[in-house]
Order: C-alpha cells, then sequence, then structure tokens
C-alpha cells in the first residue's frame, strides 16, 4: 500500500529545467484547472543552496480574481499563512518563496510550500462574498473611501442617545445634512432592526434620520420584507454585481445629490 | 457577441504597446482593482483593436527565467473589462492550453480573470500537444506579439486582388 501510495504521489510530479533552474509540477490542481507548480531557484554565487519560489503570478492572480489583500482579515490570514508554513513574501517582485537552503532540504520544504500555495488558492473561495465579515468589511471600507472626504464617520455605535436601542453598522453625517445610519444586511433580522430604527427616529425621538439598509444580494431577504423595507427606510440598496453604483448612491444619500456633483 | 465571434471578426485601429516590466496599469489593462501587480521579471505588452463595434486589448505576458506565456484577451466596457480567453504556457504545465468562455460578452462579470464560466481547454488531464503551439523561444518579444497576433485573428484584412 505504501509502495502504491508513493507512486500516486510520484506519477504526477514532473521536473524541468528552465534558466531559473527547476519547474516543478505537482498533482493538485487550481479550481480553473492549472496544476500547482513551484521552482527550484538556485542561488547563482553559492553552488547547492536554493529556494522554492511561485511563479510570481499568484498574488496578482488571487487579486485579479477579486481577493482584495488590503481588507486586514484577508491581510492577517495571508501573514498568518507565511508564518504557519515558513514563508516569505517578497514584496516587490511579488514573490512567494523559502529561505535559501542546502539542496538536501529542499524535497522537505517542498512538502511544505505545496500545501501555502494550495491554501492560497482557496482565497478564491471568499470572492463568492458568501463570508459574513469579509461583506461587512468590504462594504465598509469601499463606503469610508467614497464619503470619508465629505462626512463625519462612526462604526458600530447608536446614531445617538435617544436612538441607543438599535446599533447600526455605520452612521454617516455630512454637515448641513440629516445623519444617515447604515445596516449592512445578510439577515431578515437586521433589516426589522433597521425599521425599527427608522420609526423610532420619525415619531418615537422625532429627529431627522435616514436609514440605509444595504442588503448583501437580492435574494438575502423575501419579497414581501423587500417591499416593507422600501416603504419605510430611507433607502435599500443592494452589493452584489453593482457595488459602486449601490455605494454612489449611498453617497447622494448622505451628502445630496448636487454635492456628488461638484 | 461570443470569443468567437471576436476572433472571425475584422479587425480596426490595431495598436501594438512597448514591451514594459513589472505593474501593468489599470490604465493598460484594467483587470485588477488597481494595476495588476506582475514582479520586474515578468515583461508585457498591450495590443488594442477594434473588433465588432467594441474595443478589445490583448496583455501579453512574458517571465523567460521561469517559462511563462500568456496572451489574454479581453473586451473593454463601460466600468471595466471582461476577459474572454487567455492562451497560456508555463513550464509546470504539460504543454500549451487556454482558459476560454463561449458565453456571451454582456453576461459575464468585470475585471474577473477567471471564474466559472472559464473553462480550460484541454481539459484537465486530457492530452496536450506540445509540438502544435510551441514555435517560438518565450522571450522573444517578437514572437510572443506574433504568436497573439496569429491566435486572436488580429489583422486587418486588405482586398482581394
Amino acid at each position: 500500500m505504501k509502495e502504491e501510495l508513493c507512486r500516486a504521489f510520484c506519477n504526477e510530479i514532473s521536473v524541468k529545467e528552465v534558466p531559473a533552474g527547476l519547474a516543478v509540477s505537482t498533482p493538485f490542481r487550481r479550481s480553473d484547472g492549472d496544476a500547482i507548480g513551484f521552482y527550484v531557484v538556485r542561488n547563482a554565487t553559492a553552488p547547492g543552496i536554493a529556494r522554492l519560489e511561485d511563479d510570481g503570478e499568484t498574488m496578482p492572480y488571487l487579486e485579479a480574481c477579486g481577493v482584495d489583500f488590503e481588507t486586514q482579515t484577508r491581510k492577517k490570514a495571508f501573514e498568518n499563512l507565511l508564518t504557519e508554513y515558513g514563508a516569505e513574501y517578497d514584496e516587490g517582485e511579488n514573490i512567494i518563496r523559502t529561505p535559501l537552503m542546502k539542496d538536501e532540504e529542499l524535497p522537505r520544504a517542498a512538502l511544505r510550500f505545496v500545501p501555502l500555495l494550495l491554501r492560497l488558492f482557496d482565497f478564491l473561495l471568499l470572492t463568492q462574498e458568501h463570508v459574513e465579515s469579509t461583506f461587512k468589511e468590504d462594504a465598509a471600507k469601499k463606503i469610508k473611501t467614497v464619503v470619508g472626504g465629505s462626512a463625519v464617520i462612526k462604526e458600530n455605535e447608536p446614531v445617538d442617545p435617544k436612538l441607543a436601542e438599535v446599533t447600526p453598522d455605520m452612521v454617516l453625517h455630512a454637515d448641513g445634512r440629516e445623519p444617515v445610519a447604515v445596516f449592512f444586511i445578510q439577515s431578515a433580522t437586521r433589516v426589522h432592526e433597521a425599521i425599527f430604527l427608522q420609526m423610532a427616529a420619525l415619531y418615537e425621538a422625532k429627529e431627522a434620520l435616514s436609514v440605509v439598509a444595504l442588503l448583501e444580494t437580492e435574494g438575502t431577504i423575501n419579497r414581501d420584507l423587500h417591499r416593507r423595507a422600501r416603504n419605510r427606510l430611507g433607502l435599500v440598496a443592494t452589493w452584489e454585481g453593482d457595488q459602486d453604483a449601490a455605494v454612489q448612491r449611498i453617497e447622494r444619500e448622505v451628502i445630496g445629490t448636487e454635492a456628488t456633483m461638484h | 457577441m461570443r470569443l468567437k465571434d471576436i476572433v472571425r471578426a475584422p479587425k480596426g485601429n490595431i495598436e501594438i504597446g512597448k514591451w514594459q516590466a513589472g505593474k501593468v496599469p489599470k490604465a493598460d489593462f484594467p483587470i485588477a482593482r488597481t494595476a495588476y501587480r506582475l514582479g520586474n521579471s515578468f515583461k508585457w505588452s498591450v495590443i488594442t483593436f477594434q473588433a465588432l463595434g467594441v474595443e478589445c486589448r490583448v496583455l501579453i505576458v512574458q517571465h523567460e527565467a521561469k517559462q511563462k506565456y500568456e496572451a489574454i484577451l479581453g473586451v473593454m466596457s463601460a466600468n471595466g473589462l471582461r476577459i474572454l480567453c487567455s492562451y497560456e504556457y508555463h513550464a509546470s504545465e504539460p504543454g500549451w492550453h487556454c482558459h476560454a468562455t463561449h458565453d456571451d460578452v454582456d453576461t459575464l462579470s468585470q475585471g474577473a480573470m477567471r471564474g466559472p464560466w472559464i473553462k480550460r481547454v484541454p481539459g484537465v488531464r486530457k492530452i496536450h500537444r506540445p509540438q502544435k503551439h510551441q514555435t517560438f523561444k518565450i522571450g522573444d518579444e517578437t514572437a510572443a506579439i506574433r504568436f497573439a497576433i496569429d491566435r486572436y485573428n488580429i489583422e486587418t484584412k486588405g482586398p482581394l486582388l
């Protein structure tokens, strides 16, 4: 059995000489069908010393598939993976690599380097925006980028003491405009809270407040709740598939249509 | 409008950009949120052309030391680029292959290099024909551009004599 297992792993490994050193292909595949591969790059000045590198396109490729490594969650996850597998990231060249080592240490290092690459490609799963923290994080980041210069922004704080019963995800307040409370919606419960806050502002606190529900997807809530939200809230916008327009619509809500035109 | 329509269509306003190294600015090929952050060991050039009333761009990427080549075809739209096909060679693959979609351009996501709509040809573990396309040395800039022109049929057609 051991021999058969070894054959299964080894038969699909191929090694080719390239100017940089050796190109190694493994039996493992990315979601687009290409093999996970790596390079053995020789140290030009020290014979018998080399390092393992990716092809230099892992990070650009992931970013071009929609993975945003500037968010704290992903940045930290990336750094943790590098640490866990003893690898380094050359930011200038965008290369993921191991430290230099003796030739005889390379095979064992390869067994750690390949799973690292496999796990990095799992970041593609996050581009589906199925993970709660990344939707909220991405939406908050984009709103801050677009509206940050024109409004005071509070995160995870009540609008004011009179409206402390429900906490929105963000409160955006531009000079001379009514505040805007934004809820990042991934469940019906949060929509009910948004409607409650809007009603409380209008009829209990009697304060001017626009409550915005930013839905992660059109299907996040059912049609009846969608209708109730549209008829009661200041704005209902959808993130998935139209992120820029959704944030621009929130911007108009915060600073006014006229201001966005200047 | 699909990939095959773009490839078969007459082309116009063909411009071949200079070879450059490192990051591909968003203005040249808007595939990522910022630049396509290649390292300085990668060389790239962009071919732009018009076909069927739309602007198309092909990003050609080479890494001589690691023997990598890509010719990525995209169609410009109001908010970005929609990728239709990428012809590729990597030393770690059995041979030339492409990642392509036959879906209509209007249905594709903008600014996404890959997605479930893009399929690999030949399929995983299917026979590759290394002798079919590898007719140039990766690193040869003129041949790299010629290859992309041939694959995507980027040539103005003159009148028949």
